[in-house]
């Protein structure tokens, strides 16, 4: 991959560590919502607009950088994109409408509505990234797809269970749900253990970059999982921030296994990527535009989550 | 994508100027140490939060919309124009981050002044993401940063300039005017939430919504004498950049000099029929500054390309309407300073109200004009709108589930605002 594409891989990565923080939340509530609504909400609130705005962030971002190949994956894909716009719609608006509702049964069903939404973006944003990558269900070259074979295959549903796991994982790490962490400590193991054979079922469809570095990489990210399982199982204050740094890594493994290729090695990103002046001027922007927004996030998150009230607020 | 715009706009308008007003509430509340004020941000702040819910997943699917219902249009945007989207997501990425602290932390921040800053910063990246989306817009009127001719010629792109979407000749016009036009309208729309509430409620609860009132009005009177100005150099700039949309507007079958100001009439079997008043040489001074200065007229261009000449009405009505909300918001200054409490009087309150309703139809009416101007142009003189346009019979399905969308979560979203704002009593709000 060429620098900047890794750079934006990079912010695709923490995206969607951010996004699956927020799925790892709405299964954590769905399973245990009268003992964690309350703790997890106050994580919830101020995540949900950053991982909303990230999705719009990304569709600009591609049409900046492929925007021949935006067009060819939105023609395929168009269908499960507007499903998940339906949801993605429910999402914000049931989550906005529960934040300050105080009837508690109003409460409950919207935030219900909004965990089902979120779990089916999910669902969906999986299974289009899985097909993408392997070109399971794809003919590109009459821009067709097989939309029950997209969803309906056996990378596909043990990569969704994979990384639904995962997630639960992260978001106990971080959320600090001790009271199930040999719980969380064996869906992390199963969860990659899940991923494994998806991904040894789909090498044939795969472009696969997964040995040499890759292979360092992979045992790499291992080892970090099974030291942030140890320090979430002793209660270690660092297990949370690990786990977070685990999940952009684990992330990012994935543009490893993927290399220039999408659709299972038949469109090669290098033919797709903008250049000349427009591509560097584009370069140029996600390097400013990102660290503005990378130092934004990082006082957004001190803000939100480390910093405490003062005694006296007023001023 | 017509009706998905129309009520984005409305989304984006209030997106727009409701941080200013929450900003300006808190301001002024830790300035004069007044709960009221404190209290009309920290409850315009729940507005804020669904509108912005609603509002991202509305510019969500404009952007989807735009992929799948103008995809010829897109490639020509994505290898000319698109920096000026990219920046775009950047502010509107900018608004979101500090939406969240602003709003989830008002606790955190010793220093109160610190944590409206926090509240400029939304309001800086909303307002920036209306400028840079705008920029397009210009780009689309007067297209510059690629070879013309050779596109025409060949449908290739080439010699770019990625950085002219920022600078097109009409671009400081264009974002000068929808800017001002933004938080004169949105203005309205609390202005109208205000007086309404004021009309509904008494006592201590009254003078809270007196006090919104004060502020939305500050706000839209500044922003309605930008609003008046940039529309008339609107005019000026349509006159030089896009002669035909200006012929349509004004009316003008030939190009004349000492034109006169048409006020009404409409175009039927080549000749102009039913003028209310004409006033002469107007339009001649207030395009070239000189009486004798000579003016575009449609006869100078193919029928095909003539925009609908229904724009000359849209036109007259928007001037007449924006004049007349120019002396309705002068005649309200001047009774402020005369000291005639003119927000105690009820039949101003419904004035007001009636004037939210149509600073919205008028919102409406100036994209549209703009936007039926330049047709049959998506790009001006480079791309028409059919050639740009998916006319594959798939694309119904998608259209009528953007219309549904709206039509099912703008009025149930209100409805929430509503019972969540019933459900806290001002009394009871925490300051």
């Amino acid at each position: 991959m060429s620098f900047m594409f890794s750079i934006n891989y990079f912010i695709f990565s923490i995206f969607l560590t951010l996004f699956g923080l927020e799925v790892g939340i709405a299964v954590t509530m769905l399973l245990e919502y009268d003992r964690y609504k309350d703790k997890l909400k106050v994580f919830l609130m101020p995540l949900w607009e950053i991982t909303g705005t990230f999705a719009v962030f990304y569709l600009v971002n591609l049409e900046a950088t492929v925007p021949s190949l935006l067009l060819l994956l939105g023609t395929i894909y168009v269908i499960p994109l507007l499903v998940a716009a339906v949801f993605f719609i429910l999402r914000n608006a049931f989550l906005s409408y529960s934040e300050y509702m105080k009837n508690e049964n109003s409460e409950k069903l919207y935030l219900h509505i909004y965990i089902l939404s979120t779990v089916i973006i999910a669902f969906i944003a999986i299974s289009v990234l899985n097909s993408a990558i392997s070109g399971i269900s794809v003919n590109a070259s009459s821009y067709s797809i097989n939309l029950a074979k997209m969803f309906i295959n056996s990378f596909n549903i043990l990569m969704f269970i994979g990384i639904a796991l995962l997630a639960v994982f992260v978001a106990s790490v971080v959320f600090k749900v001790h009271e199930y962490r040999w719980f969380t400590g064996v869906a992390a193991i199963l969860g990659v253990v899940s991923i494994a054979i998806a991904m040894h079922a789909a090498l044939p469809y795969m472009f696969s970059n997964a040995f040499g570095f890759g292979l360092l990489y992979l045992i790499g990210i291992l080892i970090i999982l099974a030291a942030t399982i140890a320090l979430h199982y002793y209660k270690n204050k660092y297990a949370g921030y690990l786990a977070v740094i685990w999940f952009i890594l684990a992330i990012n493994f994935f543009g490893f296994i993927q290399g220039n290729y999408l659709l299972g090695g038949t469109a090669n990103l290098n033919n797709y990527i903008a250049t000349g002046s427009a591509a560097f001027y584009v370069n140029m922007v996600t390097l400013i535009g990102g660290t503005i927004l990378a130092v934004s996030l990082a006082f957004f998150i001190y803000i939100s989550y480390i910093k405490k009230a003062p005694a006296i607020t007023n001023g | 994508m017509g009706f998905s715009l129309g009520v984005h706009i409305i989304l984006a308008v209030i997106g727009i100027v409701l941080p200013v007003i929450i900003v300006a509430a808190e301001v002024v509340g830790i300035k004069r140490k007044d709960p009221y004020y404190t209290r009309i941000a920290k409850r315009l702040t729940t507005m804020l939060i669904i509108f912005f819910a609603v509002g991202t997943a509305s510019g969500t699917l404009v952007a989807l919309e735009l992929l799948f219902l103008w995809p010829k249009f897109m490639v020509l945007v994505g290898h000319v124009a698109i920096l000026s989207l990219y920046v775009e997501v950047f502010a509107f990425f900018l608004e979101a981050i500090f939406l969240g602290v602003y709003v989830y932390s008002w606790d955190k921040f010793k220093n109160r002044y610190a944590h409206a800053f926090t509240g400029v910063l939304v309001a800086l990246g909303a307002v920036l993401s209306a400028v840079f989306i705008t920029m397009l817009n210009a780009f689309m009127n007067t297209p510059v940063g690629f070879n013309i001719p050779e596109y025409l010629k060949t449908g290739i792109i080439a010699d770019v300039n990625p950085l002219a979407v920022f600078l097109t000749p009409s671009t400081l016009i264009e974002v000068a005017h929808v800017v001002s036009t933004s938080y004169f309208a949105g203005g309205f729309i609390f202005i109208l939430y205000f007086a309404y509430r004021m009309l509904k409620s008494t006592g201590d609860e009254r003078l809270h919504y007196r006090k919104g009132l004060n502020i939305a009005f500050s706000i839209t009177l500044i922003a309605t004498f930008f609003a008046v100005i940039t529309g008339i150099l609107s005019i000026s700039g349509l006159y030089s950049f896009q002669p035909e949309k200006y012929a349509a507007m004004e009316l003008d079958l030939v190009p004349q000099t000492h034109a006169p100001e048409l006020l009404g009439g409409f175009y039927s079997n080549g000749t102009i029929k039913g003028v209310i008043a004409k006033i002469p040489n107007l339009q001649s001074i207030l395009a070239t500054g000189t009486a004798n200065g000579s003016v575009p007229g449609l006869s100078s261009y193919p029928v095909s390309t003539w925009p609908p000449l229904i724009v000359h009405f849209m036109f007259d009505t928007m001037v007449g309407l924006g004049f007349g909300f120019g002396l309705l918001m002068l005649l309200i200054f001047i009774a402020l300073i005369l000291k005639m409490h003119p927000f105690d009087r009820k039949w101003l309150l419904y004035i007001l109200i009636l004037a939210g309703i149509v600073a919205v139809f008028l919102l409406e009416l100036g994209w549209a004009t703009a936007e039926i101007g330049r047709q049959p142009w998506i790009v001006y003189n480079v791309m028409l709108v059919s050639q740009a346009a998916n006319t594959s019979p798939g694309i119904i399905p998608i259209a009528m589930f953007f219309v549904a969308f709206y039509i099912v979560v703008i009025p149930f979203s209100v409805l929430i605002i509503k019972r969540l704002l019933r459900d806290r009593p001002i009394t009871q709000e925490k300051v």
